[in-house]
């Protein structure tokens, strides 16, 4: 049984990999994951300068979710590349860093930097841009396409790979807008804008407002999402929301992803990447499957 | 040995509507844990909700067993609350940094507020003798776990915030009167309990120079520092509550 897939240039031994934010730097998780096991390691998204993010609470259960504002807090580029990615090429896993900015400059100084240094660049374009008032790079197919762009030209080695926004009018439209600018991947779906409020003191449970939603509860919003996008994409599509087992990675891959990202899953069950690859496994054998890329798009409507 | 295993439930004594002190079988791959340190409990039979594990601060330990005091504060603790003897429970832990030990020859002071005790236990147990415990509730009724506390030794005085047990008053009055007849020389205070009461502790032990270690409380998602969701700002820095903490230093402020 092939597990293999290949995303760009990166080839992955199996299908599963960590969803950005989720899993640190790799570091914190390796008591509990094989990282060489995994298919790829995306780290915490990277800004130029380390961050603090916003103040707290940072985070609010919901019915099988949670909604969190971390406001992306990381160590920075420069500590990426000296502390913690030298620790992440003791494993074979292709490493994928993240990169966010404040600023269309910030991206593709991160990238440029950053390319040829790590296997993939995956790039979250759903920050505030803050020249244009702190409105997302997302929300307009123009500000998408000069993101999508600059980075383009700073990638020359590494796979470059755009992580959408699942806050837009139609996310089909701006995969195959990220496809036509010369992107070799999409990841999709970044969490959902949320909010929840204390009634006793009408306050909001975050600090910062409103926060991003992930978790179980996402997930029949993401699988659309991907099967939307699948059918008029020629790039292939890392899917991700709310995956907890083998099964649900299927799903995402019978919706159209050739890979998935395993995210809040890891709060729950620390090891939860390993028994999505076992539970891929274990359905590839119990199905007769000999090449796990057969499944992507396989859904049967009629 | 793993930091991620799973645990019989071997008993859930009541010890009032909200109160309730979990054992659970300690598997012998399981981990030491230390004062001041916590896991994070998968709650049993919910599947995806509520689906966040929850925090709780090691409150005793042998061998053969990992002890919990646990307050129903919502759904979850609800949930613990109401399970029994021989289900099965995930753990993941021990985690965070706990309380150092007092350093030579000075005396260890621990000032808890409601469950606070919860956390400060180890401490009690392992310094016993020679510490002092200024241990505050809101009513007598929460005043717990007195009998196990006065079986280590240790000095206790104890106050109520109604006065329905000795004075009426919070911790801070009890450190004020601490101070004033002379027990708080060479001291080290072990801090738990509500954020105002370690507010005002961390202020006390500010104005007077003296070493002191706070137990801290956030909501958390991984445990592992790992998310950044629990972290806090302290000194200038936003510290994650699970990693660098929950213990952390009066220095660090
Ligand atoms: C390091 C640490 C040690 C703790 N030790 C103990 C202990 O020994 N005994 C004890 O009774 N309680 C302890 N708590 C508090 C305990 O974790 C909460 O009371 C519990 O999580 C509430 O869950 P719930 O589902 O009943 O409440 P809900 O309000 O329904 O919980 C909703 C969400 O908020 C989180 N949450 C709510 N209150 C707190 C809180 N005070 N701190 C952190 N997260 C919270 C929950 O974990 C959950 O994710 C500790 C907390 C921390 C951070
Ligand atoms: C605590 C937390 C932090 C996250 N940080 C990032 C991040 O830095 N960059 C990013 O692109 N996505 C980030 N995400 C989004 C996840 O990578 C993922 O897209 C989303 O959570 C959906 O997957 P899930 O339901 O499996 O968690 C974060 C999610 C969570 C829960
Ligand atoms: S709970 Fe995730 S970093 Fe502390």
């Amino acid at each position: 049984m092939d597990l293999s897939v290949r995303i760009g240039k990166i080839q992955m031994k199996n299908p599963v990999m960590t969803a950005s934010g989720t899993f640190g730097y790799g570091g914190e998780y390796s008591e509990f994951v094989d990282l060489d096991r995994l298919g790829a390691i995306v780290v915490k998204g990277l800004s130029l300068q380390a961050r603090e993010g916003n103040p707290s609470p940072r985070i609010w259960e919901t019915p099988c979710g949670m909604i969190n504002s971390i406001g992306l807090q990381n160590v920075g580029l420069d500590a990426f590349l000296k502390e913690k990615l030298p620790w992440l090429r003791r494993f074979q896993t292709p490493v994928i860093a993240n990169i966010l900015g404040s600023f269309p400059e910030e991206y593709s100084n991160l990238a440029r930097r950053l390319d040829g240094e790590v296997e993939g660049i995956e790039v979250n374009v759903s920050c505030p841009n803050v020249r244009k008032g702190g409105i997302l790079f997302s929300s307009t197919p123009e500000s998408l396409k000069e993101i999508v762009g600059r980075v383009r030209d700073s990638v020359k080695q590494s796979t470059l790979i755009i992580k959408l926004s699942p806050a837009t009018s139609d996310i089909g439209q701006d995969a195959l807008l990220c496809e036509k600018e010369g992107a070799d991947a999409v990841s999709m779906i970044n969490t959902i804008p949320a909010l929840a409020i204390d009634t006793e003191t009408r306050k909001p449970r975050l600090s910062n407002i409103t926060g991003g939603l992930s978790g179980p509860a996402v997930k029949p919003i993401a699988l659309k999402m991907v099967w939307d996008s699948y059918r008029r994409l020629r790039i292939p599509i890392i899917g991700m929301g709310g995956i907890t087992c083998g099964t649900d990675a299927i799903e995402f891959m019978l919706a159209g992803a050739t890979a998935v990202a395993v995210g809040t899953a890891n709060f729950i069950n620390p090891s939860a990447t390993m028994d999505i690859i076992s539970g891929i496994e274990a359905y590839a054998s119990e199905k007769g499957i000999r090449k796990i890329t057969e499944l992507t798009g396989g859904m049967q409507c009629s | 040995m793993s930091r991620h295993f799973s645990a019989e439930i071997t008993d859930i004594r009541q010890l009032s509507r909200e109160h309730f002190i979990l054992t659970l079988h300690r598997p012998p791959s399981a981990p030491e844990p230390g004062p001041g340190q916590f896991f994070l409990i998968r709650l049993p039979r919910c599947g995806e909700d509520p689906l966040l594990r929850r925090p709780f601060s090691i409150f005793d330990w042998d061998e053969g067993k990992l002890r919990f005091f646990i307050r129903v504060a919502g759904k979850g603790t609800a949930i613990l609350a109401g399970s029994g003897p021989g289900e099965r429970i995930d753990l993941i832990g021990p985690l965070g940094r706990g309380y150092p030990e007092p350093s030579d020859g000075k005396r260890p002071v621990m000032v808890s507020g409601g469950m606070g005790i919860a956390s400060l236990f180890p401490m009690i147990r392992e310094q016993g003798k020679g510490g002092l415990l200024l241990y505050g509730a809101r009513t007598s009724d929460e005043l717990h776990l007195l009998d196990e506390i006065g079986a280590t030794g240790i000095e206790t005085e104890t106050i109520t915030d109604d006065g329905s047990s000795g004075r009426k008053g919070t911790v801070l009055d009890l450190l004020h009167d601490a101070v004033q007849s002379g027990k708080m020389e060479g001291a080290v205070v072990y801090g738990c309990g509500p954020w105002g009461m370690l507010h005002s502790l961390l202020g006390f032990l500010k104005e007077n120079r003296m070493e002191g270690y706070l137990s801290l409380e956030e909501r958390m998602a991984c445990g592992l520092g790992a998310c950044m969701g629990c972290a806090k700002e302290i000194g200038g820095r936003m510290l994650r509550v699970c990693l660098e903490g929950p213990v952390f230093s009066v220095s660090e402020f």
